[in-house]
C-alpha cells in the first residue's frame, strides 16, 4: 500500500488557518478510508512550543499517526532553518516515516534545504506540494500587497527591494532558492486558477500547477426556502472572518457607515416607494448606487471578530447599531450558521486564494458579496455579487442591491453550486498525482 | 683668525642635495659651495640660535645646497668640493660627505638635528635611509619633549591613529603666539622606522577653540590633519612628533598612535574631505597614507602544472545574507563539481555562516569546508588548488562559467568583469582598460600557488581584497598574463552585507575608498 505522509506548516489542533485545514481534512479522510496516512503538522513558533512541549521535547504524537513538531520559527523570507542541527532532525523525522509520496501544504516550517536533502535521499518518492498562498513570489506574507497598501500584480527584484526596503541581491537569491524547491515536487497544485496563473507568470511552466478546489465535506443540501424565508434572510448579511486588515472589515464597517447614513437621510426626507424588479448586478466601475437608503430592516452580523478585537484595530471606526459582533464560532457550525443570512461578505483587500469562507458559502446554499480580485472573483462568479475591492462606497451599493430583494437572492442561490466533498477531492488528486490506492 | 665660518658637519643625501650645518657670526654669509665649475648658493637656509654658544643670536645655520644637476661633484672622488663664505673656503668633499650624517644625528647640536628634520619633513631633504633612520629615532626620543601647552603654543593631538600595514591619521589644533613664525612639522617613527608625514595646517574650522583667543592666536580655522605610512608595519609603540615653529632646541609635542583597523583610517580620511574644503588637500593627506606606486614585479613561482581535479581555494567576499551563502556555494559545487576549500573574507565565523557551510556540505557531493575567516586572503594553499575569489552575489551568477573538474585554467589569471559597457553593440574591445577605471565587479580564478605569492604584497592598500585582485589583474595583463572576458550583467544585483560592503561614511564604502586609492596611485605615477 501507498504510505502518504502530508505535511503542513502548522496543526489545526492548535491553529484554525486554511492549509492547515485542507490538510488534515485531507489526512482524516484519508485514513478514514483506511489508507497508509501520516499527518506531520507543526507549532508555529517558539512560544507555541514553550506552552504546548517539555524541555527537550520535539514531537507532540496525538496518535501514531497524527503529530504537531515543535517549530522553532523559521524566517519566510530566508525560507531555511536557522540551525542546521534542526534541519537534521526534521529530515530524519520524515526519512524515518519512508513515505512513497510526501504532500506538503506549505514550506514554511520545513525549509528549502530539508525538501532538497528529502528529494535526495528518497528519489523515488513523490513529492507533491499544495501552494495555498504566495510565500514562494512574496516575501510580504505571500499576499502580493504592498507594504504602502496597494495590491501588487508582479514581482521583481528591485520592485520588491523598494517594497520591503532590503537589497535587490536578496531577492535574486531567494527567488532562485524558491524556483529550485519548487522545481524538486514532481506535483505543484494549487486550490484556485488564480493562484496558478500567478505561478506561471512568475515563471513556473505552463500547465504545472494543477488545479483542485480544496476539499469540503457538507451535509445534506440546504432546505428549500419559502417566500417568507428569502424575504427575511434577504434582509440580513453577515461576515465570518479574522480581524486582520487585509480581510476588509473595515472597508464592510465603512459600507454599513455609508448605507446608515442613508438610512438616517431618508428618514428625514419623504417617503418613495423603493424601486423594485430592477435586475440586481454587479454595478458598473463608475456607476453610483441610487442616493437611497433601505425602506426594509438590515442587519450584519460579524463572525470571527468581537467589538473590542474590532476597536483595537480600527479604533476610529464606529459600526451602526444594527451590525452585531458576535465573536468566536464553532467551525462545525459554520455551515448552519451561513443558512441563517442571505448574504455572506467577503470583503478582502488582498487577493485570497480559496477561502474556507467561499466553500462554506456554497455548502450553506448562501451566496456571496466578494471582492473582484484573485481567488475571491474566481470562486464567486456567476453566483456571487462582485464590487471593487477596498471601495466602501462600491460596497455600500452592492449590499443595496441586493438588500430586501428576495427575488434576486432566490436568483443566486439557484446558481450555486456545492463544493467539491473530498471524496471528489481525492479523486482529483490521485488523478493529478497518478497514485494508486 | 676670526672665521666667518665653521662647518661642523656636511654630508650628501640621495638626489644630489649636500647639508652643512655649523654656525657663524655674520648674520648674512654668503654660502655657497664650489664644486667643479659650478658655484652654488643653498636653497634651504636656516639660522637659529645654538645654546652651546651662549647668546640667544642666530649664530647657527643648516644649509642644503642641490647638486643634482652636477652629479659628478659627488660621485668623483676626486673632485674638489668646497663650502665658502666670500674668500674663506672649507674643504668638504672626500669620505665626510658620506659620514657626516649619522655623525651630526647623533652628536650634533639639538637645534641643528631638529632644523634638519624639519627639512625631512617639509621633504626639502630625504628622509634617511634605513641605517641612519634609528639614530635619528633615538636622538629623537632622548630629546626633551614640548609640552601641549606653554606660554609660547598650545597644541593637541586629538586623534592619532595607524593601521596593521603601518598607514595613519592624526589629527588636532594648534594655536601660536603673535610671535611665532613659520609652520608645523611632524614625523612619525616606530621602533625602526621614520616616515614623513603630510600636516595640513588651519585646515579645519575649530569655534570650540575661541576661549583660548586671550592667550594665544586664534583663527577660527585652527585644526590640522595629518596623514602617513610606514614603508612597512610598525614594529613596537608608534608615535607621532609634531615639530612647533622656532622651538628647534626641542624635539616637540610626542602622542602615541594608537592601532586601528584600516577602514578607520579610511573612514578618517573620508571625513577629513567633508572637513576641508580643499580638494587637493584631502587628495595629498589620502596619498600620503599609500604605500610607493612603484610596486615591485609580479612574483610568480614556478609550479607543477595544476590538476584537473584540483579543488577550488575559494576566497569569498561574502555579500549577502548569512543563509545564502549554502546557495552560492551549492550552485560552485553543482557548477564545477570540485571540491571546496572555503576562505571566507570575514572578521568571524557567526553561527549563521557556520550553518550554511554545514548546510551546503550536507547537501553536495564534493567536499566543501572552511579553511579560513579572516579579511585577508591567506598567503599560501595548502596544496594544489584552483583559486577563486568574487564576491557571492557575482559567484552566484556567474558560477556556471567556472572551469568544471577535468579543466585546468589557461592563462595565470582569467577574469570575468560585469561591464554592462561591453555588452552594449559598441561597447566591445576596450574591457581591460575599463577594468582599472569603471572597476566593474568581477569573477577570477588562477593555479592558487602562482596567484597566492603575487598577491600578498598588493594587499596592504587596500581595504577591500577584491581592490588586490584588481591591481594583480592589471599587473598581469601589462605582463600579457591575463585573460579578461565580459560576463552578461542581465539580472545582476550586488549585496549590500559584509565588512566590504559597509559605508565607511554616508555611502561610501571600502570598494569607493579603494577605487579612490588607486585613482591618486595613478595620478602620482603619471
Amino acid at each position: 500500500m501507498t504510505r502518504t505522509v502530508i505535511i503542513s506548516h502548522s496543526h489545526p489542533a492548535l491553529r484554525y488557518g486554511g492549509g492547515e485545514v485542507a490538510a488534515y481534512r485531507q489526512f482524516q479522510h484519508m485514513l478514514e478510508g483506511g489508507e497508509d496516512v501520516y499527518f506531520v503538522g507543526s507549532t508555529i513558533g517558539p512560544e507555541d512550543g514553550a506552552r504546548f512541549f517539555g524541555p527537550a521535547q520535539r514531537v507532540l504524537s496525538f496518535s501514531d499517526r497524527d503529530f504537531c513538531l515543535r517549530g522553532l520559527g523559521m524566517d519566510a523570507f530566508v525560507m531555511e532553518h536557522p540551525r542546521i542541527e534542526t534541519e537534521d532532525w526534521l529530515l530524519d523525522f520524515l526519512l524515518a516515516l519512508e513515505g512513497d509520496v510526501y504532500h506538503f501544504h506549505h514550506f514554511w516550517n520545513i525549509g528549502a534545504g530539508t525538501l532538497r536533502r528529502l528529494r535526495a535521499a528518497r528519489p523515488q518518492a513523490q513529492m507533491i506540494c499544495t501552494l495555498h498562498e504566495m510565500t514562494a513570489i512574496c516575501a510580504n506574507h505571500g499576499q502580493m500587497v504592498k507594504t504602502s497598501g496597494e495590491l501588487c500584480f508582479a514581482a521583481s527584484d528591485v520592485a520588491c527591494a523598494a517594497c520591503l526596503k532590503r537589497s535587490p541581491a536578496d531577492f535574486m537569491l531567494r527567488r532562485a532558492r524558491m524556483a529550485g524547491m519548487l522545481d524538486l515536487f514532481d506535483v505543484l497544485l494549487s486550490p484556485s486558477q488564480f493562484m496558478a496563473d500567478r505561478f506561471e507568470v512568475w515563471g513556473i511552466a505552463p500547465g504545472r500547477v494543477g488545479v483542485i478546489e480544496n476539499g469540503l465535506d457538507h451535509g445534506d443540501a440546504p432546505p428549500v426556502q419559502s417566500q417568507a424565508d428569502l424575504t427575511r434572510r434577504s434582509r440580513r448579511f453577515a461576515f465570518f472572518g479574522q480581524a486582520t486588515p487585509t480581510k476588509g472589515l473595515d472597508v464592510l464597517i465603512r459600507a454599513t457607515q455609508e448605507i446608515d447614513a442613508r438610512i438616517r437621510a431618508q428618514a428625514t426626507a419623504p417617503a418613495v416607494a423603493p424601486a423594485r424588479g430592477k435586475a440586481a448586478a454587479k454595478p458598473a466601475p463608475g456607476e453610483t448606487a441610487a442616493p437611497t437608503g433601505p425602506r426594509a430592516p438590515i442587519s450584519l452580523e460579524i463572525y470571527g471578530v468581537t467589538a473590542e478585537g474590532f476597536a483595537a484595530l480600527w479604533p476610529d471606526l464606529t459600526p451602526p447599531d444594527w451590525v452585531r459582533f458576535r465573536g468566536r464560532y464553532r467551525p462545525q457550525d459554520c455551515i448552519a450558521i451561513m443558512r441563517r443570512f442571505g448574504w455572506i461578505v467577503i470583503p478582502s483587500v488582498w487577493w485570497e486564494n480559496s477561502p474556507v469562507v467561499i466553500q462554506e458559502a456554497r455548502a450553506a446554499g448562501t451566496p456571496m458579496i466578494a471582492s473582484d480580485i484573485g481567488g475571491m472573483a474566481e470562486k464567486t462568479a456567476g453566483w456571487g455579487v462582485q464590487f471593487p475591492v477596498g471601495d466602501p462606497d462600491a460596497l455600500a451599493a452592492a449590499i443595496l442591491s441586493v438588500h430586501d430583494r428576495p427575488e434576486i437572492l432566490a436568483q443566486h442561490i439557484a446558481l450555486i453550486a456545492p463544493p467539491l466533498d473530498m471524496a471528489g477531492f481525492m479523486e482529483e488528486w490521485r488523478v493529478a498525482v497518478s497514485v494508486v490506492k | 683668525m676670526d672665521l666667518k665660518l665653521h662647518v661642523d658637519f656636511c654630508f650628501s643625501c640621495p638626489g644630489g642635495r649636500v647639508v652643512a650645518a655649523g654656525w657663524s657670526q655674520d648674520p648674512r654669509p654668503a654660502l655657497m659651495v664650489h664644486a667643479g665649475s659650478a658655484s652654488l648658493a643653498p636653497v634651504h637656509l636656516i639660522r637659529f640660535a645654538r645654546r652651546d654658544l651662549r647668546t640667544l643670536e642666530p649664530f647657527g645655520y643648516l644649509a642644503v645646497f642641490d647638486l643634482s644637476g652636477h652629479p659628478d661633484a659627488l660621485d668623483d672622488p676626486s673632485e674638489e668640493i668646497f663650502l665658502a663664505v666670500g674668500a674663506e673656503h672649507a674643504r668638504i668633499g672626500g669620505a665626510r660627505l658620506a659620514t657626516d650624517a649619522r655623525k651630526m644625528v647623533e652628536i650634533g647640536v639639538d637645534e641643528a638635528f631638529f632644523a634638519l628634520l624639519r627639512l625631512m619633513a617639509e621633504g626639502s631633504v630625504p628622509m634617511p635611509d634605513r641605517a641612519l633612520s634609528g639614530p635619528v629615532i633615538t636622538r629623537i626620543r632622548a630629546a626633551r619633549p614640548l609640552p601641549a601647552e606653554a606660554e609660547t603654543h598650545a597644541l593637541s593631538v586629538d586623534l592619532g591613529q595607524i593601521a596593521e600595514a603601518g598607514q595613519g591619521v592624526a589629527s588636532g589644533w594648534f594655536l601660536p603666539t603673535a610671535a611665532t613664525q613659520g609652520a608645523l612639522h611632524a614625523v612619525a617613527f616606530d621602533d625602526r622606522q621614520l616616515a614623513r608625514v603630510t600636516l595640513l595646517q588651519g585646515v579645519v574650522t575649530r569655534t570650540d577653540l575661541a576661549a583660548y583667543g586671550d592667550r594665544y592666536v586664534y583663527g577660527g580655522q585652527d585644526g590640522w590633519l595629518a596623514a602617513f605610512r610606514f614603508a612597512a608595519p610598525a614594529a613596537g609603540a608608534a608615535r607621532l612628533l609634531v615639530m612647533l615653529p622656532g622651538q628647534l632646541a626641542d624635539a616637540g609635542v610626542l602622542h602615541p598612535l594608537t592601532q586601528v583597523a584600516a577602514p578607520q583610517i579610511a573612514r578618517l580620511l573620508v571625513e577629513a574631505r567633508m572637513w576641508q574644503e580643499d580638494p587637493e588637500g584631502a587628495d595629498a593627506l589620502h596619498r600620503a597614507t599609500l604605500a610607493a606606486s612603484d610596486t615591485p614585479a609580479i612574483a610568480m613561482p614556478d609550479t607543477p602544472p595544476l590538476p584537473g581535479d584540483a579543488p577550488i581555494l575559494l576566497i569569498l567576499d561574502h555579500d549577502l545574507a548569512a543563509p545564502d551563502l549554502r546557495d552560492v556555494l551549492r550552485r560552485l559545487c553543482q557548477a564545477t563539481g570540485r571540491a571546496i576549500d572555503l576562505h571566507l573574507l570575514r572578521p568571524t565565523l557567526t553561527p549563521d555562516l557556520r550553518d550554511a557551510i554545514a548546510g551546503a556540505a550536507r547537501e553536495c557531493g564534493p567536499r566543501i569546508r572552511i579553511l579560513g575567516c579572516a579579511p585577508k586572503p591567506p598567503v599560501t594553499a595548502e596544496g594544489p588548488a584552483l583559486l577563486v575569489h568574487a564576491r557571492s552575489s557575482i559567484l552566484f551568477h556567474l558560477a556556471a562559467r567556472l572551469p568544471v573538474r577535468g579543466e585546468v585554467p589557461d592563462h595565470d589569471l582569467q577574469v570575468l568583469a560585469l561591464d554592462v559597457l561591453a555588452s552594449l553593440p559598441g561597447g566591445a574591445g576596450r574591457i581591460a582598460a575599463r577594468f582599472g577605471t569603471d572597476r566593474p565587479a568581477f569573477l577570477c580564478w588562477g593555479d592558487a600557488a602562482r596567484l597566492l605569492p603575487a598577491l600578498a604584497p598588493l594587499l596592504g592598500d587596500a581595504l577591500v581584497p577584491e581592490s588586490a585582485f584588481r591591481q594583480l589583474a592589471a599587473q598581469l595583463d601589462g605582463a600579457g598574463r591575463l585573460a579578461i572576458l565580459p560576463a552578461d550583467p542581465t539580472g545582476f544585483h550586488a549585496g549590500d552585507q559584509g565588512p566590504f560592503a559597509a559605508a565607511l561614511f554616508d555611502s561610501l564604502t571600502g570598494h569607493d575608498f579603494d577605487a579612490l586609492s588607486a585613482r591618486l596611485l595613478q595620478e602620482a605615477g603619471q
